[in-house]
């Protein structure tokens, strides 16, 4: 554990990350599987080629070229100039998209967490990961507008982040539908340009067809993704016995009265199919799928040990 | 068919509870956010309709198998309805009757011999009990073929136990006369009698309304006079009402009522009535009753359930089981909607269930066996002749001697009390039977027993207690019952050996008897006057006879003195007239004897007769008698009047008769011949010449027909009291007669005759607004004046309490009386005069405003009854003898059982002999001993079987474990 770690406040509230959860990520390091861009040298292979130690290539001499960089000992050998090339090694940029849409403010009453709440967790580890290494970490909240937060570097800079983190909140009920998680991801788009690593936090409750829209748009703009389906326990289980009216979250006036045992197994069905569906979307652009049941310790969900 | 019973309606609708529940539940929503919204109503699309299948066919299962239960535990049952169905005697053949039981209150009276007589010419060959309801016997009374009660003032405990017994059996009881009952025994009767419609319901069996003019009226012999005007016009009438309930039948209104066996007769359909007994009616009326009690039970609409057969109830049962075992596989279906928890309870729910629906099925029965200890019933007589010496010239009582017999033998009986189960009960009280739970208590509770009880019936008793305890111990191991007695009786059957054995197989419990004969069965030294026999009315300068009987007990060999005193009663100087020596031979002597009575001059008289007192005599009391007679010139020459041989008639008729201070006639308007015939003074008519009627000193009327006089009649009859012969009373000289008519009117009698006659007789205006009307049941009192006058003072004591005598059936109302009428008695109410007196002409005229002074036989003994009458005719007939009139003179009361001082240890030997018991005397310390075995084992009891499988509480329990399981399931 390193020293910013072990200042860390035992009251790390109302995020609950406690030092002993920080302690079990030492070993953990957030990577980008793709090639990114960055301003400053940094553990990550840049797209272009700079003073690193690790050698690239020769290629010949051009006028303005730099003299220094002209490898004497092969124009020794051939009478020809060439020029050393070293591969470039540059900070990665860290996105979060946390889903804070109505539907994520569902919490069993068991549980100390709301799926929100269990997102923005999940969203402040990987930013201390990335500022740990000297990457750069900034988030989204997609609600009923998004917000878009300033980038922040820097280990010491990881508390303010989750200070701002810590301002946002779930959405009201709409009485037109929330905005889906696929167009919050099309809006913040335009704003990420640097190709960097997109961490989505969400339940991914929207049609499958507009999730696999908006991903497929965040690879063809050179983005690495890892997406987080976050869900409760209940919805995973449908533990309910008792006649119950279900009011929908997220749409207002919407609502059922029905005997959950009369219809645990077709939701549990449906549930399934939804979620085969997500994993297939993840698979096939290459995106990293994680499932975060709000009930599972955040590592185990970071060493990607979430329950399919 | 039908499934239903009375109370299955409770439970039926316990086959609801799994809709309701069902329906709680869709009431009970608990509202939840949910977020994947979409994906639950994708999933409600596919899976609702066939759930909302399910819950249906999970409904109706369990419905059923609710009401499967409840028609299994209710057992299907077949409906029979009976239409209401008079036995006929010329369709249906009666079964042989073989007893007729008879209980009245007074067996003197004529209505046993019109019983009697009825059911003689019925030609039934039967054996007729006559008995009052102290004497009567609990077992004959249940088993008679036909059970009568008349006119039974007070009806014990035991006698309404039995009228309840024979409604439940359906045999019928006959009450004639209902409201000659006491409050208590009303009440009483009226609880023990099945409710009739409209009247709360002791039970939920339904009733139907029951017309009795129909049960009564469809037989040939009564349908010729149905609707018509017959003789007896009160008594049709009377018919035609009914079903009011029994409050109206126990009222003074005029009602047949039947139900269940039970019928009540009222008063005006009193079947000894004179009119009623002298018709034709009367035979063809207990010709009814003995076909109805024979046929019975058949005179009402019933419902009869009827229990299904086995088989259906165990088809029903395995129906239930299948059922059962489909929502048991229904439960059991993964994926399962219940949690481990839920489904744990739910097996254990379902396998309860099953275990009772195989009880059901294999329709189970339980043999109750239970071991108790052998039980031992003592009886101990509570009679008077306890108090008699034990030994004669001993001072310790029989009653004591049985005590002493109780604490000597208290180590045995308390090693009984180790193996056995003692109970005691008194003769007096044989219902009363308590469990001794230590001999000393028992001793204790003898001692305190004071023996007062005025006569003993061993064998009653032994009857009573055994059955008694008998229901107690549920009729087992009663191993001997111990009489501790005298064995005296009087009044009462000898105890009949063959009977207590009959009795004894018909209640199913042998016990053998044993009995401590207490006392001697040598006579105690007594000697006594008893059966004194002198006319009230002598005459004067005559020999009169007086006889008397001398009985003598243990005197043997002895001389006893008699003595006759005569004291005139204004002279306070008794004086010897006559004294007899009597040697008496034997130890139970009895002998008639006689003096020769001579007083002087008319005048009122008292002899006394006496036993020189002797130290060795036990009982002094019974050594004198006083009687009072009357010393007269002549006789009173009376004619006595009736329309119709009525109870009034018949009892002042016999009074009249007895007594040698009248020389009576007898006229009787309305009656058939063969009962006129039984009066030897009776006239063939009321007298047609004015010298014929003025013999007689007095006339009396008891609801006259004057209708029928002829005008010849209706002459004389106004000369008897003509206002030119009038004669000022104090013209009167001692000991003269003059002329008297006493009236005896009901509030039935139109006195519309006597006014066209001569109003003058009656002390009202007929006419004016005041005329008389009925009114039912009133107590006598006595007026201001009633109070000065000598001939109403009834007691020798002070005051006479007029409250104490039995209420009188229909008095006249009378509210306005005529001026010169004198009021000597009055209702109780103050309301209206009962007796008035008053002058027409020389004839002194007294109204008794009622025809039912008999009633004061009842209850108050015949002695008040008999002094009032003659008081009256002597007061009218001679005014100045009211200084005179019969004062009576009260001897010392010496108990009944005190006529008979020796023990009757024969006849307690007789009773135990053929149960294997014998009788002890006290000296036998050791005989309890030998008799029972002290070490008898406990008695292996099987109790008879107990279906289970169709109770009540079993079905309980099924559909409380199954409601328990759904409602947990639906309502969590």
């Amino acid at each position: 554990m390193d020293n910013n770690a072990a200042r860390l406040p035992d009251e790390f509230s109302p995020l609950n990350l406690s030092l002993a959860t920080l302690a079990q990520l030492s070993g953990l390091k957030l990577r980008s599987r793709r090639v990114v861009e960055g301003l400053l040298a940094g553990e990550h292979r840049g797209a272009g080629q700079g003073l690193a130690v690790e050698f690239a290539q020769l290629r010949p001499y051009s006028p303005g070229d730099e003299l220094r960089r002209v490898d004497w000992k092969v124009y020794a050998r051939t009478d020809k100039l060439h020029v050393r090339q070293y591969e470039e090694d540059v900070d990665l940029c860290v996105y979060i998209l946390l889903d804070a849409s109505a539907g994520m403010g569902y919490k069993r009453s068991a549980s100390p967490l709301s799926k929100f709440e269990y997102a923005q967790i999940l969203s402040g580890v990987n930013a201390y990961l990335a500022l740990r290494q000297n990457d750069s970490a900034c988030w989204a909240a997609s609600g009923k507008d998004v917000d878009v937060s300033a980038p922040f570097r820097g280990l010491n800079q990881w508390m303010t982040f989750l200070d701002s983190l810590d301002e946002t909140s779930v959405t009201n009920r709409l009485p037109n539908g929330n905005a889906s998680i696929s167009a919050a991801l099309s809006h913040v788009l335009t704003r990420w340009h640097r190709k960097g690593l997109v961490l989505v936090f969400s339940d991914f409750f929207d049609a499958p067809e507009s999730v696999e829209s908006a991903l497929k748009r965040l690879r063809a703009m050179g983005h690495d993704c890892r997406v987080y389906q976050v869900l409760d326990r209940d919805e995973l289980t449908f533990p309910f016995n008792n006649r119950t009216r279900f009011v929908d979250l997220e749409l207002d006036a919407r609502g059922l009265d029905a005997e959950p045992s009369q219809i645990k197994t077709a939701y549990l069905e449906a549930l399934e199919r939804h979620l085969s569906a997500i994993r297939s979307i993840c698979s096939a652009l290459e995106i990293e799928y994680r499932l975060a049941p709000t009930d599972v310790p955040v590592e185990q969900i970071l060493r990607g040990g979430g329950t399919p | 068919m039908t499934l239903l019973q009375p109370w299955i309606l409770l439970t039926l609708p316990l086959a609801l509870a799994p809709l309701v529940l069902y329906w709680l539940r869709r009431r009970w929503t608990e509202r939840r956010d949910w977020a994947a919204m979409d994906i639950l109503l994708q999933a409600y699309k596919t899976a609702a309709p066939k759930q909302k299948q399910s819950d249906v066919v999970q409904l109706i299962l369990q419905t059923a198998l609710i009401l499967l239960a409840v028609v299994l535990v209710a057992q299907p049952v077949f409906y029979v309805s009976q239409q209401t169905e008079v036995p006929n005697s010329q369709t249906n053949a009666p079964a042989e009757l073989h007893s007729v039981y008879l209980i009245v209150d007074d067996a003197s009276t004529n209505a046993p011999a019109y019983f009697k007589a009825g059911f003689e010419q019925l030609g039934k060959d039967v054996r007729f009990d006559v008995l009052t309801p102290d004497a009567a016997n609990p077992t004959t009374a249940q088993n008679a073929d036909v059970l009568i009660l008349h006119r039974v003032r007070s009806v014990p405990q035991w006698l309404a136990k039995v009228v309840e017994n024979r409604g439940t059996e359906r045999r019928p009881v006959w009450i004639f006369a209902p409201h000659n009952l006491d409050d208590s025994s009303r009440q009483l009767l009226k609880d023990a009698l099945p409710p009739l419609a409209g009247e709360p319901s002791k039970t939920a069996q339904p009733y139907e309304t029951l017309n009795p003019r129909s049960l009564l009226w469809q037989t040939p012999d009564f349908e010729p006079l149905a609707g018509k005007p017959v003789p007896f016009p009160s008594l049709i009438n009377s018919v035609y009402e009914s079903t009011a309930g029994w409050s109206a039948a126990f009222s003074d209104s005029s009602t047949i009522l039947s139900r269940d066996g039970v019928w009540v007769f009222s008063s005006s359909v009193d079947g000894t009535q004179s009119a009623w007994s002298m018709s034709d009616l009367w035979v063809p009326l207990l010709d009814r009753i003995v076909t109805i009690s024979l046929s019975a039970p058949s005179t009402s609409s019933t419902i009869e359930y009827k229990p299904g057969t086995t088989w259906l109830s165990r088809v029903l049962a395995i129906a239930g089981l299948v059922i059962l075992v489909t929502l048991f596989w229904r439960f059991g279906r993964k994926p399962s909607r219940y949690s481990q928890r839920e489904r744990r309870w739910g097996w254990v729910c379902f396998i309860a269930a099953g275990a009772i629906l195989f009880i059901m099925a294999i329709q189970a029965t339980f043999k109750p066996v239970v071991w108790v200890k052998p039980s031992i019933l003592f009886l101990d007589d509570d009679s008077q002749s306890m108090n008699l010496p034990q030994l004669p010239g001993d001072a310790q009582t029989r009653n004591q001697a049985m005590v002493q017999w109780v604490d000597k033998n208290t180590d045995a009986l308390e090693k009984l009390l180790q193996n056995y189960r003692l109970f005691e009960s008194s003769f007096s009280s044989p219902d009363a039977v308590t469990e001794i739970t230590n001999a000393a208590d028992w001793k204790t509770t003898l001692e305190k027993r004071s023996a007062d009880a005025p006569t003993s019936d061993p064998a009653g008793a032994l009857a009573h207690g055994v059955e008694t305890l008998s229901s107690q111990i549920d009729r087992q191991t009663l191993s001997a019952a111990f009489i501790l007695s005298d064995g005296v009786t009087v009044g009462q059957p000898a105890p009949d050996s063959e009977q207590i054995l009959v009795r004894q197989r018909q209640s199913g419990v042998n016990p053998k008897v044993f009995a401590l004969a207490l006392g001697q069965d040598n006579p105690i030294p007594n000697a006594a006057i008893e059966n004194v026999k002198l006319d009230s009315v002598l005459f004067a300068g005559h020999e009169n006879e007086l006889e008397f009987q001398l009985r003598a007990d243990g005197l043997q060999g002895k001389t006893v003195k008699v003595e006759l005193t005569e004291k005139e009663r204004r002279s306070s100087e008794p004086r010897v007239t006559g004294s007899k020596e009597i040697k008496i031979p034997s130890p139970q002597f009895v002998a008639e004897q006689s003096f020769k009575v001579v007083p002087p001059e008319p005048g009122a008289y008292e002899y006394k007769l006496q036993i020189v007192n002797r130290d060795d005599e036990f009982i002094q009391a019974d050594n004198a008698v006083t009687r009072q007679a009357e010393a007269e010139e002549r006789q009173i020459r009376v004619l006595l009047v009736s329309g119709s041989p009525c109870w009034e008639f018949r009892y002042l008729r016999n009074l009249l008769a007895r007594t040698g201070m009248v020389k009576l006639s007898v006229v009787l308007q309305n009656a058939s011949k063969e009962y006129v015939k039984e009066d030897s003074c009776a006239l063939e008519s009321f007298p047609t010449s004015a010298e014929s009627l003025n013999e007689f000193d007095a006339l009396i009327f008891i609801n006259p027909v004057l209708d029928w006089l002829s005008a010849q009649q209706r002459d004389s009859l106004r000369e008897y009291f003509s206002p030119e012969l009038r004669v000022a009373s104090s013209e009167l000289r001692e000991n003269s007669t003059r002329k008297a008519i006493i009236c005896f009117w009901n509030a039935q009698t139109d006195f519309a005759p006597v006014a066209a006659l001569d109003g003058r007789l009656i002390p009202f205006d007929v006419s004016a607004a005041s005329a008389p009307s009925g009114k039912i049941r009133s107590a006598a009192a006595i007026s201001p004046l009633g109070q000065t006058t000598a001939w109403l003072q009834l007691s020798s004591k002070d005051k006479f309490d007029w409250s104490t005598l039995p209420p009188l059936g229909a008095v006249v109302s009378v509210k306005q009386l005529k001026a010169n009428v004198q009021t000597l008695l009055t209702t109780a109410d103050n309301a209206s005069p009962l007796l008035t007196v008053h002058d027409v002409g020389n004839v002194r005229v007294a109204t008794v405003l009622t025809d039912s002074l008999w009633r004061w036989r009842q209850g108050a003994g015949e002695a008040i009854y008999t002094q009032f009458q003659i008081n009256l005719v002597r007061a009218m007939v001679k005014p100045s003898a009211d200084s005179r009139v019969e004062k009576p003179v009260e001897d010392a009361v010496v108990p009944e059982e005190w006529r008979n001082t020796s023990a009757n240890s024969a006849a307690l030997s007789e009773m135990c002999k053929p149960t294997g018991g014998f009788a002890f005397r006290p000296a036998d310390s050791q005989s309890i001993l030998d008799a029972v075995r002290p070490d008898a084992p406990r008695v292996r009891v099987v109790r008879p079987p107990v279906a289970i499988w169709n109770q009540f509480w079993l079905l309980a329990l099924l559909l409380a474990v199954l409601l328990f399981d759904w409602s947990r399931l639906y309502l969590k």
